[in-house]
């Protein structure tokens, strides 16, 4: 009795034999060709297809709801070319995303730039101290990967006598400040200039009318060009999912800011957008223990930055580059 | 029955109405304070109202000739001892005797040279609640930049335009500024050592 004998019983009684097969001779000896092997595998494809066909592939509402996220996510346009509704929509549709993927609701902003204010910063290295208090704040601030440790701040520490980064050290575990060293913290420029926003090919990056430079995460392909032209080593790639867990997850986000990020896109220190378009420091200004750390309006003559500008010998990084960073360093 | 009509007259409607309108009125009064409440600022330029996040925080108000008026964050309600003037009723006797310091027994004096300052640089004025300057005169505790400004003189300088010290949560708005003593021990003013931030171990869930 063969395999089909077996799966098609009826073939027999097409075949006319009310009794049970008689014993096989030879190999094929009862097998009769009324029955294809085409046929099966047809009747089988057709059954898979209907099956596949009449069954839902989401097993749950939530499912299908993020399924359609993900479709209209697909066809949003750049956030350049959005009007104020458009965004307004793309923001609740986010925290519609992080309600049903997460199970936590967010406030995502779209808050525009102020006008009249162009950011700056300036680091004074006579009181860095190298405590690394603003890496924290910014990891916890801006909800960055945990398992990859990312990091928008690097703090060198570099050997006195000698103004050179590259010889920097950023992993130091010992007590702060050590004799001989001075440190260095370096973070994205916010270049008027910015070498890396021309050189994107889809536009996923730009300048922001207040002096940001920012990455619509849902544009950028992942190409990882700007952190080739980034004189700074300042944009970070997302090599996997980042995964940040729900009782460390800051909820203020902003749509070109802390907001959840997907794998394979750039991201990059943004001065906080969502606290300083409403006046606060960023965070790790505020984090700051020995107040070296110095945010504000370039265009406000009676700003502290601009004080620091016009009275203290200050510089920048790479000037050579013409890239006009926004981001000073100065010594008391 | 003079005992029952007195207390008749006492629960009158009228008098319990009238209790009512005082309590509207007392209610009324705290809101309308609320609406003018300085926390509640406008950003001129664009109406957006955000809070102002250095409302409830202590502070002094400082007029200056160079830069904008500003606030200097108070140090007196994080002082233990303070008010001075609940032991020092009398003045201070400077230089005392060792069981003079038994209240301040933690204090070290480690600022500047032995010759140049001694407690009596900063304290003995005659209100003891109050700094002294070199010159004898009565400074305000919240206000020690003016104490230590009469030496460090640049650092003041600095501290008053924001290149020194640190400004609380905003860039914009209302500017409250740390005091010196917010950060520095004004007796052994030099900062000390500490270990940083321990770098983020990479794939912390991984290695586990």
């Amino acid at each position: 009795m063969g395999f089909f004998d077996w799966l098609f019983p009826a073939r027999r009684k097409a075949a006319g034999t009310e009794q049970p097969a008689p014993p096989s001779t030879a190999g094929g000896g009862s097998y009769n060709r009324s029955v294809s092997r085409r046929d099966v595998f047809k009747i089988l494809g057709g059954a898979a297809l209907t099956a596949t066909a009449c069954s839902t592939p989401f097993s749950s509402k939530e499912e299908k709801e993020l399924a359609r996220i993900g479709w209209e996510e697909f066809f949003q346009k750049n956030y350049r070319e959005m009007t104020q509704e458009e965004r307004d929509q793309v923001v609740q549709r986010l925290e519609q995303k992080a309600r049903l993927k997460r199970g936590v609701n967010v406030n995502i902003k779209n808050t525009p730039p102020q006008e009249g204010v162009l950011f700056g910063y300036a680091i004074n290295l006579s009181t860095c101290r190298g405590y690394r208090d603003c890496v924290k704040a910014c990891m916890l601030e801006n909800n960055l990967d945990e398992e990859m440790a990312m990091q928008y701040i690097r703090v060198f520490e570099i050997k006195k006598g000698k103004f050179d980064v590259e010889a920097g050290e950023a992993q130091y575990g010992h007590e702060v400040p050590a004799e001989g060293n001075f440190y260095l913290p370096m973070q994205c420029m916010h270049c008027e200039e910015p070498p890396c926003v021309p050189v994107c090919p889809v536009g996923a990056t730009w300048k922001e009318e207040d002096g940001i430079v920012v990455v619509d995460y849902n544009w950028c392909i992942g190409c990882r060009y700007c952190e080739a032209a980034c004189p700074y080593w300042a944009r970070r790639f997302n090599w996997q999912e980042p995964s940040i867990p729900n009782e460390k997850l800051n909820r203020d986000q902003h749509y070109l800011s802390n907001r959840d990020r997907q794998k394979g896109v750039m991201e990059k220190c943004h001065f906080c957008v969502h606290r300083t378009r409403e006046g606060r420091q960023p965070a790790c200004a505020e984090a700051c223990p020995t107040g070296a750390r110095i945010f504000g309006n370039l265009l406000d003559p009676d700003s502290e930055i601009r004080w620091i500008l016009e009275n203290k010998k200050v510089f920048r990084l790479k000037e050579e580059l013409k890239t006009e960073p926004k981001f000073f360093y100065f010594m008391d | 029955m003079p005992g029952k009509h007195f207390k008749h007259q006492y629960l009158m409607p009228g008098v319990a109405l009238r209790v009512v309108i005082v309590l509207l009125v007392l209610v009324a009064l705290a809101c309308a304070r609320y609406e003018d409440d300085p926390a509640l600022v406008t950003d001129a330029r664009h109406n957006t109202p955000f809070i102002d996040l250095t409302f409830d925080l202590p502070k002094i108000a400082v007029e200056s000739e160079d830069t904008r008026p500003f606030f200097v964050a108070r140090r007196t309600p994080d002082m233990v001892q303070y008010p001075c003037a609940t032991c020092h009723t009398q003045g201070l006797k400077i230089p005392g005797t060792p069981a003079d310091y038994q209240a301040h027994a933690e204090i070290r004096l480690a600022h500047a040279q032995e010759k140049t300052m001694d407690c009596a640089t900063c304290h003995g004025n005659s209100d003891t609640n109050k700094l002294n300057s070199l010159t004898g005169s009565a400074i305000d505790m919240d206000r020690a930049d003016e104490l230590c400004g009469q030496c460090h003189t640049e650092k003041k300088r600095d501290w008053l335009h924001g290149a020194h010290g640190k400004r609380y949560y905003t860039w914009q708005g209302t500017r409250v500024i740390q005091s010196c003593t917010s950060c520095h021990n004004p007796h052994k003013p030099a900062l000390e050592k500490r270990m940083p931030v321990a770098f983020p171990e990479l794939n912390p869930r991984r290695n586990r």
